[in-house]
């Protein structure tokens, strides 16, 4: 456990760094992170949710601990051109990155640093900051709440809608390095916004990052949130989302994910008001020795409400996949409708998935159905198409592009749909490599 | 005039079984051949195995596509060869549309022949002629293969595919099986504006009556895994009128 | 007309003051040993048997790991601390002699079947049924011992076979559930007292159903009955168990261990219907079943077949699994899990493929009715030398009634591309289109419901052999009479 010593140590060490730039209230939440931390380190290979996730090949590395903390004046702000967005931000190494660091768009919005948010609304920020994190506290919370230097802050004023918001998250030190990013959306009543997120990475260094989100959907909120992660292969990214769902609102996530030696992405959406709707879609591809983690949770705490849970993936190589997906309905969530759906398909004998759909209902009136299936490539199909010509390699490109149909399908900016499908096809053929063709395409680039 | 097809004492089985037992078929440029036969007989066993389908077995005899052995050949290379199969079960692929099926299909026909990808115009007329010829709503286009189609949809479907890729010679499977008379009499229009002197067809069939819209040339009864009897067509209503008492 | 929630109130209420029927005690002089676990009592419990000294010591070793093990605790249940020392571990009929035939056997204890309606009379004879009696710890009778001897069939209590066969024992015994397995098998192998053993010779097909009824009937004791079946090549067995306990306040526990091994060719099911005392509707009593059932399909084409319908008992903790080891071999587990009241059962099964071409097929039912939370938790895990494996499996929950919960967790792992591994699942409640189709033929809401549940359920027991299938019914019936969703 050489990461987790190096941490304790750099923690120990560094109390002033860690903690001085940030007001009292995140202060205190940071240095019980910390002691957390130290007493509880990096989740055991006992935990349910972390038996087939191999942690051993990070907790044994060697990764800067300190490197997001200090603020590096040459990086740059690279604006992404893609036409539609009202907004392109950029978070390098755990750093907003932007002309302005805290601004107030003419509708209202504000975006900008988190750390600058903490000084300037710290009564907008105390009201929302940890509170979601606090209740559920999952691996990895107390690393990121105890060392995040900085992330996204962005709030969203009451019915101001079509705000297209692009955030380019990049990895670029020039070390191995540990990175901490925090982040927090607030969404107010009948607000609505797209967010298009992409995870990519500059250097062939390794990165281990924990990504930590905290969004908050008023009633009759909306958000889009699409996430593409192409990250190089030494690199690791934890990301835990956490969303609170008001009445009436929606919340819909699509994430790509595509190249990293370790993906997790933890989404818990807990919906605490009636009639809302959740969807949250996933396609992993993976070869080599990657491992890609989806682990979400959604928690009907109230009546009348929808969630649909929709992930798949394809095993090449070496690869592991995990999915363990929960429905949680509550005695008060009748006339629930949620379901869930994992489908995996495994190209090797060497490939690896374990699948695990949970059901957890205590109401009646509910519908609610789940269904798992592993398998291959539809043989009696494969030779349909190989009778017409096709080679064999291309008839299995065809269903495996194919297979990854529904995910992309259910992208609803129409500009995304044929870049996100140019972008699967070359990672099927094993084209895609880092960021060389990302789907933001970046014009400038340092 | 060398023939296109020739097989020669084919023995074939599937899991240890043999299901062919030494049969043996000619079939010439220009011509159509029916095979008719009852069910578990091997015919559907004889296309597979002409078009190369994964986990059969041959044991002995060969088979001659245009002067050349394609036993040891994968089935994409017989298909570029220009053996066709027309499905008894047209399988359903979703997420793939038809138009980058036949797409993909022209194009791997035309690297096979040394050419360039076929150009977006060329390739729209040409799926416009040919969805002309058999009849075939012009929706299916966007539609994914197979997927939501009728019975006589998918079989149409199959000759629609035939006339796109213009093989040398085509198999077709029961293609009349679960079609109502209209779909079957465009299904045989389609089959019959594509007969010419260079190209042959195989056509297995149970009924006589699919006969009457593809006149063969000549009519082969298959039973346990040879053909035992042949003919012209007049045997077919032979077949039709005593039953397979006729070669039992 | 009567609201429909004050229908439902009353139905619910009918069901919730339903009275177990087999909660009964009987007078029986009972031989016990003192309260409380440690090497001393296990000592005495073999000195007792008269055991030979390698199963003192397979007790022994047992007891040592246990000691050191904790109770699970990633089961959906709520289990109050078990004072493991304030349970007797030992507790026989005293015999008046030794019995050599069945009029022989104590009439009170024959009374105690006849009340549970398990004749253990002749008569089951036209019912083809031989029966191995388990009261508290101690098999009390095994019918048709001679009739299946002359097919080398061997059919009798384990304490019996240890004496009797002993190498047969000796070897198979902790082979499939090793002691140190888990928490409830290291303590069953250190304190079993009693259960059955059943072999069947090469190429022998039984002929007739054997059965077990188990009963735990003194106050304070925990049962904890072994079972060993092993069919060899080409041989099959059809294997029944039946599970009984009178109404007592406080919880009893019940901790068995299943083993079964299928040889090349060999065939083993093993139905079981277990209606233990669930504890009254307050929640108060009840068993705390903790049972650990296993087998392996060892060679190649074997077969294991489990079939459970689970209505009753406190708390059911409890797996019955398989391991396909041999190629071609097939596993199958139907399971109906009935809840009502404050029962918990986590319930369910796991696939464990080894061989090629393996095949194995989970159908699972649960209901849930009153109070009671009622899972199902499978492992379906295809190891990579499982080439061409397939698994089906279907989970459903009905619930029935706002105060209960349905839970579903499978665990699926796959870990080769030729396997094919599909999992489906619903919850809902008691179709309500169902019901009123039913009602408009004239059919009142209890028939009606009693008629969609046993359709529910019917894949299941469909599996049993018809006279449990008939019993099963019936209990069904009886747990869920009125439980209107």
């Amino acid at each position: 456990m050489k990461l987790q010593d190096n941490i304790i140590e750099y923690i120990n060490e560094n109390q002033a760094l860690l903690n001085d730039s940030f007001p009292d209230f995140i202060k205190d939440i940071r240095t019980k992170a910390q002691q957390d931390f130290i007493k509880k380190g990096f989740p055991s290979q006992k935990n349910e949710k972390w038996r087939r996730t191999k942690l051993k090949n990070i907790a044994d590395q060697y990764y800067h601990p300190g490197i997001n903390m200090i603020f590096d004046k040459e990086l740059k702000w690279e604006s992404c051109v893609v036409p539609e967005y009202d907004r392109a931000v950029a978070l390098v190494n755990g750093h907003y990155v932007a002309e302005k660091i805290l601004e107030v768009l003419p509708n209202g919005i504000v975006i900008g640093s988190l750390q600058a948010a903490t000084e300037k609304y710290p009564d907008l920020v105390k009201r929302y900051f940890n509170k979601l994190v606090a209740q559920q506290n999952k691996a990895f919370d107390d690393l990121n709440a105890a060392m995040f230097a900085d992330g996204l802050f962005l709030y969203v004023p009451k019915n101001v809608q079509g705000f297209r918001l692009q955030i380019t998250h990049r990895l670029d030190a020039k070390i191995d390095a540990l990175i901490n990013v925090r982040n927090l959306i607030i969404l107010e009543e009948n607000a609505q916004i797209d967010m298009v997120q992409c995870d990519d990475s500059n250097q062939h260094r390794s990165h281990f990052v924990t990504f930590n989100a905290e969004v908050f959907l008023a009633d009759k909120a909306k958000l889009n949130w699409y996430k593409y992660q192409n990250i190089n292969n030494l690199s690791a990214i934890f990301s835990n989302h956490y969303y609170e769902v008001g009445s009436q609102a929606n919340l819909y996530t699509n994430f790509i994910e595509l190249n990293g030696k370790t993906l997790r992405n933890e989404q818990f959406a807990q919906i605490i008001g009636v009639a809302a709707k959740v969807d949250l879609y996933g396609l992993y591809l993976a070869d080599k020795l990657q491992q890609v983690d989806n682990v979400i949770f959604v928690s009907h705490d109230k009546e009348g409400s929808y969630s649909n849970q929709k992930f798949k993936g394809i095993l090449d190589d070496s690869a592991r996949g995990f999915f363990n997906g929960q429905i949680l309905v509550k005695k008060d969530a009748q006339q629930t409708n949620a379901f869930q759906k994992n489908d995996n398909i495994l190209l090797t004998d060497k490939a690896r998935i374990s699948s695990q759909p949970f059901l957890e209902i205590y109401a009646d009136d509910v519908s609610c159905s789940h269904g798992s299936t592993t398998g291959q490539i539809d043989e009696d199909a494969l030779f349909y198409i190989r009778q017409r010509g096709i080679s064999k390699r291309d008839a299995q490109l065809l269903q495996l592009y194919a297979f990854t149909g529904e995910i992309i399908d259910a992208i609803k900016i129409p500009e995304l749909i044929e870049p996100t499908k140019d972008l699967v096809k070359k990672r099927l053929n094993g084209k895609l490599d880092v960021c060389e063709d990302c789907i933001l395409q970046c014009q400038t680039r340092t | 005039m060398n023939p296109i097809l020739e097989i020669k004492n084919l023995h074939a089985g599937i899991g240890g079984k043999e299901i062919l037992k030494g049969l043996n078929l000619t079939v010439n440029p220009g011509e159509v051949h029916a095979i008719m036969g009852p069910n578990g007989t091997g015919k559907s066993t004889l296309a597979n195995i002409i078009t190369g389908r994964e986990g059969y077995e041959v044991t002995e005899g060969e088979i001659i596509f245009k002067a050349k052995d394609i036993l040891s050949l994968d089935p994409e290379e017989r298909a570029l060869e220009g053996i066709f199969l027309g499905f008894q079960y047209p399988v359903e692929i979703p997420g793939v549309s038809m138009t980058n099926f036949m797409k993909a299909a022209i194009d791997a026909k035309r690297k096979y022949k040394g050419l360039d990808p076929i150009k977006p115009g060329e390739f729209l007329k040409m799926m416009r002629e040919k969805q002309a010829l058999v009849d075939i709503p012009d929706k299916i286009k966007n539609r994914s293969v197979n997927e939501g189609f009728s019975g006589g949809e998918k079989k149409k479907n199959e000759i629609f595919q035939m006339a796109m890729l213009d093989p040398d010679l085509a198999i077709l499977d029961e293609t009349d099986s679960g079609l109502d008379i209209d779909a079957l009499r465009s299904v045989a229009e389609g089959v019959n504006k594509l007969r010419s002197k260079d190209n042959a067809f195989i056509v297995i069939t149970h009924y006589q009556r699919l006969l009457d819209y593809i006149v063969p040339d000549i009519v082969h009864i298959m039973y346990d895994g040879k053909i035992v009897k042949s003919g012209d067509k007049e045997l077919a209503l032979e077949l039709e009128e005593k039953g397979y008492k006729l070669v039992e | 007309m009567q609201s429909k929630e004050a229908h439902q109130d009353k139905v619910l209420k009918e069901v919730t003051e339903q009275e177990y029927k087999y909660g009964f005690s009987s007078d029986i002089e009972m031989e016990q040993f003192p309260k409380g676990l440690n090497e001393d009592i296990i000592r005495k419990i073999s000195a007792a048997r008269n055991e030979p000294d390698w199963v003192l010591e397979f007790r022994l070793k047992s007891y040592r790991a246990w000691v050191k093990m904790e109770m699970p605790e990633w089961a959906h249940l709520q289990i109050p601390e078990i004072d493991f020392n304030d349970l007797i571990y030992y507790s026989k009929p005293k015999p008046k002699k030794k019995l050599e035939s069945l009029d022989e056997v104590d009439p009170e204890i024959l009374e105690v079947y006849n009340k549970l309606g398990i004749p253990l009379d002749e008569q089951k004879a036209l019912a083809n049924v031989a029966v191995d009696a388990v009261l508290d710890s101690v098999s009390v009778k095994t019918t048709f011992q001679k009739e299946l001897k002359e097919r080398g069939i061997i059919f009798c209590p384990i304490s019996d076979a240890v004496r009797d066969y002993p190498e047969l024992v000796k070897e198979y015994l902790g082979s499939v559930v090793p002691y140190s397995d888990n928490y409830y098998a290291a303590l069953n192998s250190a304190v079993f007292t009693d259960g059955s053993f059943v072999y069947i010779p090469k190429g022998v097909k039984s002929p007739m159903e054997l059965s077990s009824y188990f009963r735990i009937n003194s106050a304070g004791t925990g049962q904890f009955e072994r079972t060993l079946v092993i069919v060899e090549e080409g041989g099959y067995v059809s294997y029944l168990e039946g599970c009984t306990a009178p109404q007592r306040d406080e919880n009893q526990l019940h901790a068995a261990v299943v083993e079964l091994i299928a040889k090349k060719d060999a065939e083993i099911k093993y139905s079981t219907v277990q209606n233990w005392y669930p504890g009254n509707k307050d929640g108060k009593g009840g068993i705390f079943n903790f049972v650990t059932k296993r087998g392996i399909c060892k060679g190649n084409h074997s077969k294991i077949s489990w079939t459970q319908v689970e209505t009753g008992s406190a708390i059911t903790w409890k797996y019955p699994s398989t391991i396909l080891k041999g190629d071609h071999s097939i596993a199958e587990f139907y399971s109906v899990a009935v809840t009502n009241n404050h029962q918990q059962a986590d319930t369910g099964t796991k696939m464990i493929h080894i061989g090629k071409n393996t095949k194995s097929t989970i159908i699972s039912k649960g209901i849930s009715a009153g109070k009671s939370q009622n899972s199902y938790r499978g492992l379906v895990d295809v190891k990579r030398s499982a080439i061409n494996s397939r698994n089906y499996s279907v989970c459903d929950s009905l619930l029935m009634g706002d105060q209960c919960g349905a839970h579903t967790f499978p665990y699926i792992d796959v870990e080769n591309k030729s396997s094919v591994v599909e999992h489906e699942a619903t919850t809902s409640k008691i179709s309500e289109n169902q019901l009123f189709y039913l009602q408009q033929r004239g059919l009142d809401e209890e028939s009606a419901i009693n008629m969609i549940v046993n359709g529910y359920a019917k894949e299941v027991l469909n599996q049993l052999p018809m006279e449990f299938a008939v019993e099963a019914q019936k209990l069904l019936e009886i747990s869920l009479e009125g439980s209107v969703g």
